[in-house]
């Protein structure tokens, strides 16, 4: 059968990582197989000659094709091909750069705010927002309290968070756009006090901002360390800060986090659009990865989020009882929530699944237990994590049988919350008056 | 309630779609509305006009166009609150019931008990203000305000009421809410738990028969809807043309044209983009809980493909002439412009051409092919 090789390229900064996107490949003619083919294609740099000639092999029948590549920021690439008998030029798709390199990886994800400038003023100033890396220096149950206190007015005293004085691998700014970026080594960091830290996967670390003339802070969770998943490597971990306010109301900057890594960077970019079924597509194909949940639990949870949402997306014949979708991860949420006690979205995951019967017998009780530890296990990491957290609550709140002990302070908080988040975040951004502390 | 469609499931029909569309533009409470004492935590919302026009142009598209065999089309309950409060349907007009709180709750009551199998489909339609917070969504009824007290009593906590969903007979749900979200989250900071009303309350026990719901949204919270005085919103425009043809796909057997969620999920930000606001780029709402299914079938080929003609190198564009052929159809852009040409044409293999008068050149990409949802055509003109 003839091969070709296919390969996506836009300039994208650093060369060890190369994200994948979905492609479809559609016969165009009459066909005796499948019409279509769905594929993961990585993103290159540059056209690379070593690498397998150029892109990755298909093998196709002859015959005329559409090669289309979706993009995690809503960029369309398409080609039509003839595939000859024998030997077949390669296919490059070649994206639109992103404005900087800087930018690239946070522009592939979609998280790069689509501006005219001459038809939409900036509001942004003409220097970088300030950002802090910081730590929780208190049982994580403190940080909900102040949080809590902070929106209903009562605070009187600071945020419970610690200053790491943490110099960043670069900083860049864009006064056009109003866009700074900074980026974290995903295994260690240096301070003033110290020339190389690494990063504890049992300590929580915030990004935090105040933005200038707003009395707010903004806090966005860091997910560190990151372990790149299928190198093994640590992968740097990318800050956006969007003071362009072309954001909600009530959000003078964005804050955007994105580890720069070869299948969650891409998954984390279709979930920026709503692409749920691509970005589950490109789990289900990390899967072997991300069963090495050691290696990298933060993104374990991150794909779990991805596929128990996504398990539902096909269209059943019948309607399919969810308890018999019990795939490979399944297993992992109990894992989670019992091995890494540090990231309290295992516990979420875990409770989802008791109350929605996925893989193990629906148990509202098991569920209601599970929530609250999550939230005494401090703020989930995942947005997702806070929307699970929330609707999970809100169904057992009128359950009188199932409430355990903790359930109506976890209630109260986790609403609360789930109104101070930017839900279009994949990792939890949550915004506070701004008090004495951090 | 009001009724435009409302017929019994036919014997051999599988399954049966449901509608409830609601579309609010007058607001009595908030600003510019006809009550003494207004609400006073209004902020910047008042009186719109497309929301009306929009519900009534997504009901007509369903019982004009809607064709789908796996679920025919069995019931349309529009609530509307503007001036009119009427419906024009083959020139008669029908008394329409304004979406008070009260009405929209048993309007979804309703519309919940009319499924009867889990393969029915039902979609709801709301375009009217809204306030969103992080993950909640609260849509606001007509009365909204009229109980400075309790104001979210006249309003539908989405959130909840789309949770609740999952209890519905129907699993599979599709939801459109073109919102415009100008109002901080004040009313709902201030609400304790309670956001509103949900119509169907969510439960804790556990439903074993998965569902495909997901919600379509206008813009992220805080930005101003696509809302044009007396016009329909722009999202419902987009919507309504990505049902021409853009948010399809023939997958199933290569001749049979289907509007498919995700392909909607897909159009929806290409079609706005196009739409060219005054105001400038507006970022969609991102979809949420997007599965893949079947919502339309269409008659034709489809139509209105938007597709991105330009030159590469892109400075080349400005001095060329762009056209299209396929078979006996053809175009031209008029005249030369330093932007991508943009252009709608129907599904089918074209020849495009960008044309030089000094010196004098001619560049051809043949045999594009032009399919849904979007299709960007660059034409090389180096030497």
């Amino acid at each position: 059968m003839p091969e070709v090789k296919i390969g996506v390229t836009t300039g994208l900064q650093g060369s060890g990582t190369a994200p994948s996107v979905v492609t479809r490949i559609r016969a165009l003619g009459p066909t005796e197989g499948a019409r279509t083919r769905t594929v993961q294609i990585p993103v290159m740099k540059v056209p690379v000659l070593g690498f397998g000639l150029g892109g990755i092999p298909i093998d196709l029948d002859e015959g005329r094709y559409l090669i289309e590549a979706y993009l995690p920021n809503g960029e369309l690439l398409a080609e039509t091909i003839t595939v000859a008998p024998g030997a077949n030029p390669p296919v490059w798709l070649r994206a639109e750069d992103s404005p900087y390199e800087w930018l690239s990886w946070q522009n592939l994800a979609g998280r790069v705010p689509k501006i005219d400038p001459q038809r939409a003023p900036l509001r942004g100033g003409t220097t970088p927002v300030p950002v802090s890396v910081q730590t929780e220096t208190a049982p994580v149950s403190m940080l909900p309290t102040a949080l809590l206190e902070r929106w209903t007015g009562t605070a009187t005293s600071s945020l419970p968070m610690g200053p790491l004085n943490v110099q960043f691998v670069s900083t860049y700014f864009d006064r056009t756009r109003a866009l700074t970026t900074c980026l974290l080594d995903g295994e260690q960091f240096q301070s003033q006090v110290s020339p190389a830290e690494l990063w504890h996967a049992d300590q929580r670390y915030w990004a935090v901002v105040d933005p200038p003339g707003v009395s707010q802070t903004i806090l966005a969770a860091l997910p560190l360390p990151w372990t790149e998943i299928s190198t093994y490597q640590a992968a740097p971990v990318d800050i956006l800060i969007d003071a362009s306010g072309s954001g909600p109301v009530g959000w003078p900057v964005s804050i955007s986090v994105l580890p720069r890594d070869s299948a969650m960077a891409a998954a984390f970019g279709y979930l920026t659009t709503g692409d749920l079924p691509s970005a589950a597509d490109i789990m289900e194909a990390a899967v072997h990865h991300l069963e090495l949940k050691l290696i990298n639990p933060l993104a374990a949870a991150g794909a779990a989020y991805v596929l128990i949402r996504g398990a539902a997306r096909t269209i059943p014949a019948a309607p399919v009882p969810v308890v018999e979708q019990a795939p490979v991860w399944v297993a992992w949420l109990t894992n989670l929530r019992h091995w890494f006690p540090a990231i309290s979205d295992g516990a979420v995951l875990d409770g989802w699944a008791h109350l929605n019967g996925i893989g193990r017998p629906p148990d509202a009780s098991k569920a209601a237990e599970a929530f609250v530890e999550a939230f005494q296990r401090g703020i989930p990491r995942y947005s997702e994590g806070v929307r699970l957290l929330g609707e999970g609550l809100t169904r057992i709140a009128r359950d009188d049988a199932s409430r355990p002990k903790g359930f109506d302070e976890a209630y109260a908080f986790v609403r609360k919350l789930s109104l101070h988040i930017d839900a279009r975040q994949t990792f939890t951004v949550v915004r506070a008056p701004r008090g004495g502390g951090a | 309630m009001t009724l435009l469609r409302d017929r019994q499931v036919a014997e051999g029909e599988v399954a049966a779609a449901h509608a409830l569309v609601i579309g609010i533009g007058r607001y009595e409470w908030l600003s510019g509305g006809k009550q003494k004492k207004l609400f006073s935590g209004r902020e910047g919302m008042g009186q719109l006009t497309s929301p009306p026009l929009s519900a009534r142009a997504f009901a007509d598209w369903l019982l004009d166009t809607y064709d789908n065999p796996d679920a025919p089309l069995c019931s349309v309950d529009l609530l509307v609150s503007d001036a009119k409060q009427v419906h024009v349907r083959d020139g008669k007009e029908l008394a329409i019931q304004p979406a008070t709180a009260d009405n929209v709750v048993k309007a979804i009551r309703a519309w919940v008990d009319r499924a009867t199998r889990p393969n029915d489909l039902f979609f709801f339609f709301f375009s009217g203000h809204g306030i969103s917070a992080g993950t909640q969504m609260t849509l606001l009824c007509e009365d909204f305000g009229s109980d400075e007290h309790d104001p979210l009593e006249q309003a539908i906590d989405f959130t909840g009421f789309h949770q609740g969903m999952d209890f519905a007979t129907a699993r599979r749900q599709c939801y459109f809410v073109d919102a415009c979200q100008v109002a901080t989250a004040t009313v709902l900071d201030s609400a304790g738990n309670h956001y509103g009303r949900t119509g169907m309350q969510p439960k804790g026990p556990h439903n074993p028969l998965a569902r495909q719901a997901p919600v379509f949204q206008s813009t992220v919270a805080g930005q101003l809807a696509y809302g044009r005085p007396h016009r329909s919103s722009y999202f419902t425009e987009a919507l309504l043309r990505a049902f021409e043809g853009p948010a399809s796909g023939d997958d199933d057997d290569g001749k049979t044209w289907w509007v498919q969620t995700s392909a909607l999920n897909r159009a929806l930000p290409v079609l706005l983009r196009r739409m060219d606001p005054p105001e400038g780029l507006i970022e969609q709402a991102p979809t949420t809980f997007l599965s893949n299914f079947p919502l339309h079938r269409l008659k034709d080929r489809p139509q209105k493909i938007p597709v991105d003609v330009w030159c590469d190198p892109e400075g080349m564009t400005a001095q060329a002439v762009l056209s299209y052929a396929s078979g006996e159809a053809h175009g031209a852009r008029p005249k030369p412009a330093p932007t991508p040409w943009r252009v709608d044409l129907v599904e089918g293999s074209y020849a495009f051409e960008a044309r030089f008068s000094a010196p004098a050149a001619t560049y051809t990409r043949a045999a594009v092919e032009v399919r849904p949802h979007y299709r960007p055509v660059r034409i090389e003109t180096k030497a």
